[in-house]
């Protein structure tokens, strides 16, 4: 299971299209917007290769001005559908 | 509360992003991430890479790195991580780690063309001492050296130093700091009489304008980009000028983007010292209580080998440093020449562009910040554009208060904390000391126990010099730690290789990986790194951060600071000294260097103890276990004391257990506080009331504008090679690479170096993008695939190639020119064709 925190800044004025491009990415999700232009985005996948190869294309969209990873974990065990009681 | 595994992890990751944004989140995300159970152990540690010091949280798992995440409670990154830090779990587990000293053998034998095999660490100490101990014999201590890094933890540095140039007293010792910041270092020298920035990082949240000159912060210093990209979005009055000599990806971003052709940094900077004088826009308080005038030598030379012809004829070549007093008039007069026209011809960009540049910094009313890293630094006049940057903050008084300020970012974690403060160049000694002055050597030796002589007062070789010496023979035994300069040196065909592999030399490579480097030795030790051991560093803000072990080296890998401490017991001082020098001490007679250096009352003074964190997880720390002390605290402690009572004021660093338990301080630390910025009353303690500024470097206080011109490069493109070939680094790879290549993320996102190119430059060729093309100039030649269209954009008549890639060694290419003075290389200027490949 890989799972990745990445804060996004967005030309302000082109948040719109950075929202729709970035949510056309299966396994992505935008969890928090700003005005100023800041996302909060997660990535997720069970496939190592495909949540980073995501993560490290998000500069290349349109009107992205940064990514930064701010959280990331990974880790082989496979029972993650498994409730937990917290 | 029920959640899943993947529920409750994804909580997290939103929670601990959305903090770093400074978003409020709703209640039920924040409450399934507060909450639950977690086996991972987390701790801070600081970043391996970059000069920018960010500190990561590692999370543990039995036994192994499984996890980062950016430390919410670091005042640098601010919870930030960028794609090399973000992957950091991973540096420590390429499959081809080092785990057993190799040696070249034949039939059982040392043997300098024989194969790597595996031998003990007794085994390996031995013929290193052997090797010295002949060597000094043979031809003195001077036939001894060792080249570090910029990535040595502190203590790894002093270690090293005292070894060097107290122990073994030779002064050849110098950092690969020499290739990122030297020129940085000389020209705070000569113009404050102190190394290091006087502002720091939270200059970013006060400027008004932020210029950068040669720095490709969207990728080399990804977070401090980001924070700078914050506030000119969140503030619309900002500004961004960017300079380089080809469009980058910080040209997105920019409200004044000027390319320039190579080497004019210099007019272009001359010409704006012009206009703050023509357009009365000097600050006269300012530049009359706190400047001094100067006006340097010209027609220097390139730091070539003295028969070279462009040394024999330039006129200053032996005399680089010189300099005369001046004054304001007659500097008025020099830069009077730079007019906007002459500017223009010369380099190239637009008058509208440099005169929006020279208004951000002669405008009064405008904070100004100026970043640069290897544009400036390396350049075969790079001590002089970072003397005529400081100009003109000196001319306009931005300097030394919030927003405003000249800041030199470094390229390893540890360049200042190190190299710099540390001083493991060849002509340096801790805290700004140098081996030249008696007083400095003296200090040094009182500290250190040593009689009177012991350090020698002549600078050893540096880091180009060092590969000149070993090709020539009069350098024999080499001991390369924590770099790859094999890889990183220029002029590879002509100077480094021949210099490795030399007969007459026996070279000692240090590295958890086979490098380049490693793979050109003859005795390979292997490496523990990073977080397998307990370390320090020092950032670009002056601020020193310190990580506790986290998991256990593999195989009989062993840190650095081990391998130097154990080798020092297999030297005794009467084997490796003058009897002369002994006899001052003849209590020291029969003893070993590790006797004298390190087990001499002070570095084996705290003994064994068990190291936890403020939770009460407890850590190994590997050296105390084996040396039977806690080595790290003893060096660091008599370490501080050249800030605490040496004779250069203003170097204090906070104690040993101080540092790990906060996110780092920025020294001066003054009675536990620690200097935001230097040189400003209110702000520097040293400085007293009423002075206002004071640049206490100097012993008059005052910082110094030199008058310095504008020189052309080492070598320009000409008929038959006819374009500038500039080198540098990309984002998913970090230096050599030798790190970030063995992530299989990293280096799928980045395979292998390309030649980005100019659209007209290729089809002139015959050239088309993903071709193949033969890079070459008067001193070899390699082979990569074109890029018109990447995020690297040079305009007509230059090409940029990234130098990570090992089986493309762009330093077969470049040109072992260097700036007289800091003698740092010039890595993005030299002359080059390039055809079908």
């Amino acid at each position: 299971m890989n799972i990745s925190g990445v804060l996004v800044h967005a030309n302000p004025e082109k948040l719109d299209k950075v929202n729709e491009q970035l949510l056309a990415i299966p396994s992505v999700e935008i969890h928090a917007t700003t005005d100023d232009g800041r996302l909060v985005v997660t990535v997720e996948d069970d496939d190592d290769k495909i949540v980073t190869d995501t993560v490290m294309n998000l500069h290349h969209h349109e009107g992205v001005l940064s990514a930064v990873m701010i959280y990331q974990y990974s880790n082989d065990d496979d029972n993650f559908e498994e409730d937990v009681q917290i | 509360m029920k959640l899943t595994r993947r529920e409750f992890i994804k909580a997290n990751a939103i929670a601990a992003t959305a903090a770093a944004a400074g978003i409020t989140l709703p209640e039920s995300i924040l409450a399934a991430a507060n909450t639950g159970a977690n086996k991972i152990r987390w701790d801070k540690a600081v970043c391996r890479f970059c000069g920018t010091g960010c500190s990561v949280l590692v999370g543990t798992q039995k036994g192994r790195v499984v996890a980062t995440q950016g430390d919410p409670d670091a005042p640098v990154n601010k919870g930030l991580n960028c794609i090399k830090g973000y992957f950091l779990s991973k540096i420590m587990y390429g499959e081809d780690r080092l785990t057993s000293p190799l040696l070249r053998m034949t039939d059982g034998q040392y043997d300098k063309n024989g194969q790597f095999t595996k031998i003990s660490w007794e085994q390996a100490f031995t013929i290193m001492a052997a090797k010295v101990k002949k060597a000094i014999k043979d031809k003195g201590p001077t036939s001894v050296g060792m080249f570090g890094s910029g990535q040595w933890t502190v203590w790894e540095g002093y270690a090293a130093v005292k070894l060097m140039k107290a122990g073994l007293r030779t002064n050849n010792i110098d950092p690969n700091a020499r290739h990122c910041m030297a020129s940085a270092v000389a020209a705070f020298i000569r113009t404050f009489g102190a190394d290091e920035p006087m502002g720091c990082y939270d200059d970013l949240e006060y400027a008004d304008a932020f210029v950068l000159w040669g720095a490709n912060m969207a990728e080399m210093h990804p977070i401090l980009w980001s924070r700078l990209t914050d506030r000119r979005l969140t503030a619309s009055h900002v500004k961004v000028a960017v300079l380089s000599t080809f469009e980058n990806r910080n040209f997105d971003l920019a409200d004044i983007p000027i390319v320039f052709k190579p080497q004019t940094d210099l007019a272009i900077l001359n010409y704006i010292a012009n206009y703050i004088i023509q357009s009365g826009n000097v600050n006269e308080e300012f530049v009359n209580k706190h400047i001094e005038f100067r006006v340097g030598n010209t027609d220097i030379g390139y730091g070539l080998r003295p028969e070279h012809p462009k040394e024999k004829a330039a006129k200053n070549a032996k005399n680089a440093k010189g300099s005369k007093p001046y004054t304001f008039d007659e500097y008025k007069a020099f830069v009077a020449d730079y007019t906007l026209e002459k500017t223009h011809e010369l380099s190239g960009v637009p008058k509208d562009k440099l005169k929006a540049l020279a208004e951000l910094y002669a405008d009064p009313n405008r904070k100004v910040v100026s970043y640069w890293t290897m544009g400036f630094n390396q350049h075969a006049r790079g001590t002089w554009v970072n003397q005529l940057c400081y100009n003109i903050h000196l001319l306009t008084g931005k300097i030394s208060e919030p927003g405003n300020g000249p800041f030199s970012l470094t390229g390893q974690p540890s360049a200042c904390g190190t190299a710099r403060e540390v001083g493991t160049f060849a002509h340096r000694l801790p805290a700004d000391l140098v081996v030249m002055k008696e007083g400095h050597r003296d200090f040094a030796e009182k500290i250190w126990k040593l009689p009177k002589g012991t350090i020698v007062g002549k600078p050893g070789y540096h880091a180009v010099l060092q590969n000149r010496m070993l090709k020539d023979g009069k350098l024999n035994v080499y001991w390369v730690q924590c770099n790859n300069n094999m890889q990183a040196a220029a002029n590879l065909n002509e100077e480094t290789y021949p210099g490795y592999r030399n007969p007459d030399n026996f070279i000692i490579v240090s590295d958890p990986y086979p490098s380049v480097t490693a793979q050109a030795a003859d005795l390979i030790l292997p490496t523990a790194m990073w977080v397998e051991k307990e370390g320090s560093y020092g950032n670009a803000e002056r601020r020193t951060q310190f990580w506790r072990q986290q998991v256990k080296a593999p195989g009989e890998s062993k840190s650095d600071i081990w391998q130097v401490v154990e080798f020092s017991k297999y030297l005794k001082v009467d084997e490796v000294w003058p009897a002369d020098l002994l006899a001052k001490k003849p209590e020291y007679q029969s003893k070993t260097l590790y006797d004298i250096l390190f087990a001499n009352g002070q570095v084996n003074k705290y003994p064994q103890q068990q190291v936890t964190d403020a939770v009460g997880n407890v850590y190994a720390n590997d050296e105390m276990e084996d040396f039977g002390f806690y080595l790290q605290k003893g060096l660091y402690e008599e370490y501080r004391r050249f800030g605490l009572e040496g004779p250069k004021k203003g170097h204090e660093l906070a104690t040993f257990d101080q540092y790990h338990q906060s996110r780092g301080l920025r020294w001066p630390v003054i009675d536990g506080k620690e200097t935001l910025w230097r040189y400003r009353e209110g702000y520097d303690p040293y400085v007293p009331k009423e002075a206002g500024v004071q640049f206490y470097g100097n012993a008059n206080g005052k910082a110094k504008i030199f008058a310095l011109p504008y020189e052309p490069a080492a070598e320009s493109p000409d008929n038959e090679y006819d374009l500038w070939l500039v080198t540098g680094r990309v984002l998913e790879h970090w230096h050599s690479g030798t790190m970030t290549r063995r992530v299989p993320e990293l280096y799928r996102a980045f395979p292998d170096a390309v030649i980005f190119m100019h659209r007209e430059d290729a089809k002139k060729r015959k050239l088309r993008r993903g071709m193949t093309a033969k890079i070459q100039t008067r001193r070899g030649e390699i082979t990569a695939k074109v890029e018109t269209r990447g995020r690297n954009r040079p305009p007509e008549g230059l090409v940029f190639v990234p130098w990570f890639d090992a089986s493309r060694l762009v330093n077969k290419l470049t040109l072992d020119a260097t700036c007289p003075i800091s003698k740092e290389t010039d890595y993005k200027k030299c002359a080059v064709k390039v055809e079908r490949g």
